[in-house]
């Protein structure tokens, strides 16, 4: 599939009809003077592993099957960048562990060399494939969209981890009245504010990316969309993410693939 | 020349790193502080109800990591390119999961406890942690966490560990020498030395 990253890749060569075309084509390449007999145009698509496409490894838990790792898994798919999506069993942890640099994953390998904290990983590859902000400014916006989502995943721990069901149904009760309403009303106010469709600047960023996983891919698929009756821009905003083609393509993949347990 | 208004309570917290990323590259700022009394005042003016708030010619920032990211890269203290910033990046979400890890412990009300889970947090979180940190500085090899020069990574670990140290005593670094060693190089930078000797004293 042809798409901006391969698009790169390719070498468009003109060839007359000759014994050896290749070589007149590059000598066109060089700017020499075109042969008088007709040209083809012949496009190659180089292999997308070339010296400019680097090896891209996620590792991360088979379970949570989407969890900290998802957010960059998003980014890649959608920017159509080919990356291997490593999964493991809890059992290989203890040995994998010590190759990590602070012992937690999810870790992205970029031609071998180790990037940890999943925040760092997703940024990073938002900054390299145009989903990070048009300027400064914007990149600084999107970050701080995405340290929400980080403060509201965090959030959601306590009650996950809690045991007893009853206890555990009331704080996620809590927790969607008062920590996911306060901040619905908040980030409503924020769209309207920017009015674009998205939350920075006119065009697609990983801050979206991040506010389409939390609350359409976790709260929505989890309790429901009562909570968004009073956001319409937000309710808008994961829409239209959950509507683009590469994300369609890779949910649609994904929850056939690797369905959630709960 | 650019107006920044950093507003926060008056405390470190989670504003002192873009203070010392300031202090080290002697920008001027306006370092707005407010008691802990006067926050329903201020609260409806944040975007999502938290500080600090960063004011950039008057339009507002937030999330504590964000700005200081922001400001570190305006004025060269963030990784010489992209690989850099990424590893300063991640340096810097490291100390932010120390942070939230003594929330618990800040909170709890029962002195005992308290004491118990702070040495837990030490033992089970704090130790490993740094013995990974005192690898990739070996690793690194230049003294500093990141490339070969200072970045805010290296401010993000003097800011959590030097108040530590002060508690604690210095011993607690004895087992990472080479962290205990870029704490204390931070710490004798002419600006932050004196910024440190002059910043109120706050308990957090």
């Amino acid at each position: 599939m042809i798409n901006k990253q391969s698009a790169s890749n390719l070498i468009i060569l003109l060839s007359p009809r000759s014994k050896t075309p290749w070589r007149s084509g590059f000598n066109r390449l060089k700017g020499q003077k075109a042969g008088r007999s007709r040209h083809t145009i012949r496009i190659l698509q180089t292999d997308l592993h070339c010296s400019n496409m680097p090896v891209y490894k996620l590792r991360y838990f088979n379970n949570p099957r989407r969890g900290r790792a998802e957010l960059a898994r998003l980014i890649l798919h959608q920017a159509g960048v080919e990356f291997e999506d490593i999964r493991f069993p809890h059992s290989e942890w203890p040995a994998i562990k010590p190759s990590t640099p602070f012992g937690q994953v999810p870790v992205l390998e970029v031609d071998g060399q180790v990037l940890a904290q999943s925040n760092t990983i997703a940024r990073y590859l938002a900054r390299k494939y145009g989903l990070a902000g048009k300027n400064d400014w914007e990149q600084a916006l999107a970050d701080m969209y995405a340290d929400n989502i980080n403060d509201l995943l965090n959030a959601a721990v306590p009650p996950f981890m809690e045991k007893d069901p009853v206890k555990q149904k009331e704080m996620y009760e809590k927790f969607m009245a008062e920590t996911i309403a306060n901040h619905v009303v908040l980030i409503e106010k924020q769209l309207k504010k920017n009015n674009t469709g998205y939350l920075v600047g006119n065009d697609l960023t990983w801050a979206d990316l991040a506010y389409y996983a939390y609350f359409s891919d976790f709260l929505e698929v989890k309790f429901g969309s009562a909570f968004l009756k009073d956001a319409p821009l937000l309710k808008a905003l994961i829409d239209r993410v959950k509507a683009l083609p590469n994300i369609k393509k890779w949910t649609e993949f994904r929850n056939s693939k690797y369905p959630e347990e709960n | 020349m650019v107006h920044y208004k950093l507003i926060y309570f008056n405390l470190r917290g989670r504003a002192e790193l873009a203070r010392l990323v300031l202090q080290h590259q002697e920008i001027v700022f306006e370092d707005f502080r407010f008691e802990r009394e006067e926050w329903p005042k201020y609260k409806a003016g944040t975007p999502f109800g938290q500080v600090p708030v960063l004011e950039v010619d008057g339009k507002p920032l937030a999330q504590s990591n964000t700005i200081a990211r922001y400001l570190a890269r305006q004025h060269g203290l963030a990784g010489q390119n992209d690989w850099e910033q990424s590893q300063a990046d991640m340096y810097v979400d490291c100390i932010h999961d120390l942070i939230g890890g003594t929330r618990p412990i800040i909170y709890e009300t029962d002195k005992d406890k308290q004491k118990e889970m702070f040495q837990k947090f030490l033992q089970d979180v704090v130790n490993p942690h740094l013995q990974k940190v005192e690898q990739q500085l070996i690793k690194n090899g230049s003294g500093f966490l990141v490339g070969k020069s200072i970045t805010w990574a290296d401010l993000a670990y003097y800011s959590f560990f030097s108040p530590m140290m002060e508690r604690l005593g210095e011993a607690i670094l004895d087992s990472t020498p080479h962290l205990k060693k870029l704490v204390a190089h931070v710490g004798n930078i002419p600006q932050i030395k004196k910024y440190v000797e002059t910043r109120p004293k706050t308990a957090l």
